[in-house]
């Protein structure tokens, strides 16, 4: 496409939604107004900050100190220590880095193939789009962790095995909701006008498409990170997502299951990391998707 | 009704034989050599090429999967690698467990979430709706596999109430792979067994229905919410109707077909859920034996249960759109 020609159909998109500015501004308003939402948000700040510097500040996860295990939370290892002497402090500010990158990866791994599959069938409604959405059904006839188990099982088990699984099972959900917004924003005169001036299909789907319908993907992915990091857990526990020595937090609940009986601690502050970060996407999604959309029952 | 019910049937068919290719070829190329697995590393090359052979593992995997599929229509779904015993018996003998368990969950989950979900509704915006609010977002953010673990701790370990393992206490000499062990008990008027199996049953269940019973409050809430703003609701309290009244016999119905929607699909990811709790539980379901199938590599089993499973979820989606027209008279199929 020449340029020209991008950009008159750019100002048609920016004269589709004049007041787009204003809206993100009352939305941001909204957002800042919902306790809940800023909850969320801040401890996501908080889990943030922990991953990133964290890991500089506490002891070697995985250094072993065979005299010092088992050993309850005290005043030298604040939550204790596991059956081959491991900081269980240090291995939960350790696995944050991990959970939360796993997370964030599987979103982007189902939300990248999801809008691409979905914005392409709601373009292309025929035969392709038909291909497309039936292999997406596929998908979503299957209780989520069989699946995950299934996929991950045939990558082989560790955490980019974990990571894909995570990011597959995500997929429908970002394709449905690309493709409805798809065949809703298409009919629009701006892709009209577009076309008219010799946009290529993939011209219009990566400058007219894919922008205007990113809103309720970015909402549904907040969302999602949150069930993805639940599933990463969940393959790390049974064994299939991160292997021995990685602190992730899956696999550390998966270890302290044997010393449930005499020693509980190893296994309730990894648990506890993975509620309060979910906790955290959960809020700050619902705070997002209320925000951008108001009318939205709450 | 009769020509929306073959029309749904239909589209069940192709994907049904998707998730079976799926399956077939994600698992068979998994790898592990099952030959290996039965002989043992040890094996000579000529022992493990000769019962490759026997197993048909030595021809194209196209061919391995047309066999499979032969066998699957007539409820033949192989042997599996470790037992030898045929995988539709094994799956089959695991299934009552998954489902007196996933049942049991479900109806928990029900019996809080509901009230839960119109009590927040009827209240909006008080004490009731708030706390309501957050028991809901700590349900769908905690993991199972923790809550479990919890439960074992607190309920098991610390306050020794219930049990934290299995099925039924060995030493009353029940048959743990009974199906539907505390029904049954009860039916025979066992009620040490049945109360022994009920105790077993609490912990597994209530691990398992922390995240549906989150989900129904949800969507009963946001449901009544919208039934009671319209124009049907204002012409019942018109005419005097009581708020118990409006709600249960105008709202409540009108909102109960998207909460059916959500049961539905929560009860098939509740049988998912499965699997996770019932490692932590040592119940003797579908989910123990699809783990111990993957770490023993024996992927027979685990394609029989995917199998399953897929054949519930989608049964239990065309139960739920079924209901959908009994339920409400605007809807008509076909």
């Amino acid at each position: 496409m020449s340029a020209p020609v991008r950009d008159r159909a750019a100002d048609a998109v920016s004269l589709a939604a004049p007041d787009r500015p204003r809206r993100r501004w009352r939305a941001a308003r909204r957002f800042a107004r919902d306790p809940g939402a800023v909850a969320g948000a801040l401890l996501l700040l908080f889990l943030a900050m922990v991953a990133v510097a964290g890991p500089a500040l506490v002891r070697d996860p995985i250094a072993q100190n065979i005299p010092d295990r088992l050993q309850p939370p005290s005043a030298t290892y604040w939550f204790g220590t596991d059956e081959l002497g491991r900081d269980i402090f240090a291995r939960v500010v350790g696995g944050a880095p991990i959970s939360l990158a796993s997370g964030l990866a599987s979103v982007i791994i189902g939300l990248a193939l999801g809008t691409l599959m979905g914005a392409v069938a709601g373009y292309r409604e025929g035969r392709l789009g038909l291909a497309l959405m039936g292999a997406v059904d596929l998908l979503l006839a299957l209780p989520a962790i069989l699946l995950a188990i299934t996929i991950a099982a045939r990558v082989g088990a560790g955490l980019p095995a974990a990571m894909v699984a995570a990011g597959l099972v995500g997929l429908p959900a970002y394709a449905r909701l690309a493709r409805a917004s798809t065949l809703s924003v298409k009919r629009r005169e701006m892709i009209d006008a577009a076309r008219a001036l010799g946009a290529s299909d993939a011209a219009i789907l990566r400058r007219h498409i894919l922008p205007n319908i990113l809103t309720p993907l970015i909402v549904q992915a907040t969302i999602g990170v949150g069930s993805a990091i639940l599933l990463v857990a969940a393959l790390g526990f049974l064994g299939l997502g991160a292997q021995p020595p990685t602190p992730e937090w899956g696999r550390m609940l998966s270890d302290a299951q044997r010393y449930i009986t005499n020693a509980p601690w190893i296994g309730i502050f990894p648990g506890l990391a993975i509620t309060l970060t979910v906790l955290g996407f959960n809020l700050a999604g619902d705070g997002l998707r209320e925000a951008l959309d108001p009318t939205a029952t709450s | 009704m009769g020509r929306y019910l073959l029309r749904r049937l239909a589209i069940a068919i192709p994907i049904l034989f998707g998730v079976s290719a799926i399956a077939f070829f994600m698992l068979h190329t998994a790898g592990g050599d099952p030959a290996v697995l039965k002989l043992g590393a040890r094996a000579t090359p000529e022992a493990l090429a000769k019962l490759r052979h026997e197993m048909g593992l030595d021809r194209p995997l196209l061919v391995q999967y047309a066999d499979f599929l032969a066998g699957a229509v007539r409820g033949n779904l192989g042997l599996s690698y470790r037992s030898n015993t045929p995988v539709t018996q094994e799956v089959l003998s695991r299934f009552p467990a998954t489902i007196e368990l996933a049942v049991t969950a479900m109806a928990l989950a029900l019996l809080v979430g509901g009230p839960l979900g119109i009590l927040a509704a009827m209240r909006r915006r008080s004490v009731v709706d708030y706390l309501s609010s957050v028991g809901v977002l700590i349900g769908i953010s905690v993991p199972t596999f923790w809550l479990g673990m919890i439960f074992i701790i607190v309920f098991g370990l610390w306050l020794g109430w219930l049990p934290i393992s299995g099925r039924i206490n060995p030493r009353l000499g029940a048959d743990p792979s009974t199906p539907f062990l505390t029904v049954a008990a009860v039916w025979q008027g066992n009620w040490v067994v049945a109360a022994d199996a009920a105790r077993h049953l609490i912990l597994p269940a209530l691990t398992l229905a922390a995240w549906p019973a989150a989900i129904v409050a949800r969507m009963t809430r946001a449901s009544l919410i919208e039934a009671m703003g319209q124009d049907y609701i204002r012409t019942a309290r018109g005419k005097g109707l009581s708020q118990g009244a409006v709600l249960m016999r105008h709202a409540f119905r009108n909102a109960l077909l998207p909460v059916l929607t959500a049961i539905g699909l929560e009860f098939g990811t509740l049988l998912g859920g499965a699997v996770v709790t019932e490692t932590i539980f040592s119940w003797p379901g579908l989910g123990q034996l699809t783990v111990a199938a993957i770490s023993a590599r024996d992927y027979q089993i685990v394609q029989g249960v995917v199998l399953l499973l897929a054949v519930v979820f989608l049964t239990l989606n065309l139960l739920v759109d079924l209901l959908y027209a009994a339920l409400d008279p605007r809807i008509r199929y076909a």
